[in-house]
């Protein structure tokens, strides 16, 4: 019945993505250095600072 | 800027974005998104709303009612896209109404702020999932299929899939979500063309509304104030477009422009479904529909037309569920980079640039709010969920209000480069304070123990904040926008 | 970071580094806080059942206009609802007479104004304070000159 195949392959897909997310999130954690996955800083716009502002910003401060 | 598609990424995109910056290196969420993406991402939570959950209040208050709630609260979402579009072009931060309220009222309601934007979109993705199963069932039943089919298997699909894209990168995700959002949109234009909206005599017929009072507006005007509540669901989710602020190329212009087409596409498309739908079916049937614009199409068009609704239904409740993914997402790992909750939170995959402890810890959240109605055969919890998402909604709009005017006093126009100045100042503020407050008080006629035991948690999570988890905040430092010191501090 | 030395003036305050355990729990707590309240809710208002109906009239004998039954017709040709489901639609919908449709509680419109004022005003009253805080350790004492890496006001 094609509904019961439907249901097997959703949970199958279900496990498969679950699982991959799972491991590649211990993976980064494992390789990667806490302090250095944590380090983003709210997000700056160049259009939103004020003159002053720019000036007292850290000019090495990364803008993307 | 490199457009990187999931799964084959560019070289450049594989070495963390930082490591060019010598040793002042920082990750970052990646900056990639347009107007359109935020119009997608706007439209596409909300649009849902309009295949499904509008029209329950058209059983608060007949059609008028709903007419009336769709105006009504169009105009509470006016003001609040007016206010987000102001606020946050200028704080371009991920965590959106929850930065907002860290800079412009305090480290308490900034907690509340962001528990409401989770809950709000974790619970709406958790509506979405199960409305998808229904789908599903729906659709193998068409397909001649008579047995049970297992909710559980697709509710978990959905959602895993979807966080799957999320967890991948956010370019792609918010494209394809700004297609199936485009796709869902104009289905419902082409319902209004092929009932020949603009000639109410072919196939619409709205006699049976004009011609008695008591089929229009059957619970007078009690009803039509109950019907607010339901009203939030032709726009629910709008404000969701602050949350990717921090991923906008440039916050400044594409938050107010995806913001203020998102709202007017919204409009739109709620008056023409009460429309369509209200010249269709019966009230009494309208009311308590699960598909109304599918039913609507099956009815009066058929055919082709019933297909591409169907499909509109389908792509409206993933782009939803995707976008719930997103922005709730977002707001909890804003949370946890600030040591509001947990540090660990506040991850960014050094690859893929995205929340991703976020993304994966609110899946299984999602899908106990999904599956455990079902689980647990309680309805009732399902709508119980629902009404926490909107009244989560509802406390934030009420929080919007004094932030605008504080953000206004402490910084005047002139100090600081707004992206967007909103006009008429405090008329929107404080409109939306009055249609804010007439919507909770729809909620208490409905849903009135809920509404208490809402705000019962959120003081309990306040007061658990204050004794036990502000310790772990930075002071200062949470101040993170370069502005001058507000006025009269 | 780039605001690091903004707190620069004395007494900033440093935060203790939370355990591994601390994090999990906290985490677990917000959770279980929102299940308990969720279930409880559920499990304490219970709905009432719809009225239904056993015997079904047929659709010229309901209290609906002509245009309705003959939209009501249509809709079950296509399958979309039967005639039973048509009765208990129009039962469900016919008004209540007088305040019976909407009943408002003056004690229970009491309670629950003077709970969402009580949480307002705590979340309020207490954040303002926290603010105030925020922006001394980030702006320096009030009235004090700004330290360099301030920025100024009324720069545009």
């Amino acid at each position: 019945m094609i509904v019961h195949v439907a249901e097997y392959l959703a949970w199958i897909i279900s496990a498969l993505l679950a699982a991959w997310m799972v491991f590649d999130a211990a993976k980064v954690s494992r390789e990667h250095p806490e302090e250095f996955l944590t380090t983003s800083v709210e997000g700056t716009d160049e259009l939103l600072t004020s003159p002053a502002a720019e000036r007292a910003l850290d000019p090495k401060e990364e803008r993307s | 800027m490199t457009s990187v598609v999931p799964g084959n990424p560019s070289p450049e995109e594989v070495r963390p974005a930082a490591e060019s910056h010598g040793d002042k290196s920082h990750l970052a969420l990646k900056k990639v998104l347009g107007p359109a993406h935020i119009w997608g991402l706007g439209v596409g939570i909300v649009l849902v709303g309009e295949y499904m959950g509008w029209n329950f209040s058209v059983q608060k208050g007949g059609m008028f009612g709903a007419l009336i709630a769709a105006w009504v609260v169009g105009v509470l979402y006016t003001c609040v896209a007016m206010i987000d579009s102001e606020v946050t072009s200028t704080v371009a931060a991920a965590g959106g109404q929850y930065t907002q309220a860290k800079h412009m009222i305090g480290p308490l309601m900034a907690f509340n702020v962001g528990l409401f934007l989770v809950l709000e979109y974790t619970m709406l993705e958790a509506a979405d999932a199960n409305v998808m199963s229904y789908l599903v069932s729906t659709i193998a039943n068409h397909l001649g299929y008579t047995g049970d089919v297992n909710q559980y298997a697709f509710i978990i699909l959905a959602i895993m899939v979807l966080a799957f894209l999320n967890y991948r990168g956010v370019l792609a995700t918010l494209s394809i979500n700004m297609v199936i959002t485009a796709i869902a949109a104009i289905a419902i234009v082409v319902l209004f063309v092929s009932t020949q909206g603009w000639n109410p005599d072919a196939q619409l017929h709205f006699h049976g509304l004009v011609s008695s009072q008591a089929n229009a507006l059957p619970y007078g005007w009690l009803g039509v104030l109950a019907a607010f509540q339901f009203g939030m669901w032709y726009y629910l989710g709008i404000e969701g477009t602050c949350q990717a602020a921090e991923e906008c190329r440039s916050a400044a212009r594409s938050i107010p422009l995806g913001t203020m087409t998102g709202i007017i596409t919204l409009l739109m498309a709620a008056v023409l479904t009460w429309y369509v739908c209200a010249g269709t079916l019966p009230w009494q049937y309208l009311g308590v529909s699960i598909t109304p614009l599918f039913d609507t199409a099956l009815v009066n068009a058929g055919g082709a037309v019933a297909t591409l609704l169907a499909l509109g239904t389908v792509f409206a409740t993933l782009a939803s569920a995707n976008g719930c993914i997103n922005d709730a997402s977002r707001a909890w790992f804003s949370m946890g980079r600030d040591n509001y909750l947990p540090a660990w939170f506040g991850a960014i995959h050094p690859r893929y640039r995205t929340p991703f402890r976020a993304i994966l810890f609110l899946v299984p959240v999602a899908i106990a709010f999904a599956i455990l109605p079902v689980l647990l055969n309680k309805p009732e919890l399902l709508a119980t969920v629902i009404t926490f998402s909107i009244l989560s909604a509802l406390l934030m709009y009420s929080f919007m209000v004094p932030n605008m005017f504080r953000f206004r006093k402490l910084w005047p126009v002139g100090v600081l480069h707004r992206g967007y100045t909103h006009p008429l100042h405090p008329v929107p503020a404080i409109t939306l304070a009055v249609i804010a407050a007439l919507v909770l008080f729809a909620t208490f006629l409905g849903y009135g123990t809920t509404l208490v035991t809402l705000v019962i948690f959120y003081l309990l999570a306040s007061i658990w904040f204050v004794l036990f988890r502000y310790k772990y905040v930075r002071r200062g430092q949470q101040f993170t926008m370069p502005w001058p010191r507000p006025k009269g501090y | 970071m780039s605001v690091d030395s903004a707190a620069g003036g004395t007494g900033s305050y440093v935060p203790p580094k939370q355990s591994r355990r601390g994090q999990v729990f906290d985490s677990v707590f917000i959770l279980a806080l929102l299940f308990a309240v969720l279930f409880g809710v559920t499990y304490y208002s219970n709905s009432a059942a719809a009225p239904t109906t056993s015997t079904a009239k047929p659709l010229g004998q309901l209290p609906i206009t002509q245009i309705e039954r003959q939209q009501y017709q249509r809709a079950i040709d296509e399958g979309l609802v039967d005639l039973k489901g048509v009765n208990d639609q129009v039962i469900a919908s016919t008004p209540k007479s007088g305040s019976k449709q909407y009943p408002i509680s003056p004690v229970a419109l009491l309670v629950t104004f003077a709970v969402i004022a009580g949480y307002l005003l705590f979340v309020f009253l207490m954040s303002f304070r926290e603010y105030r805080e925020v922006i001394r350790e980030r702006f320096g004492p009030p009235g004090a000159t700004p330290s360099p890496s301030t920025p100024r006001r009324g720069a545009a």
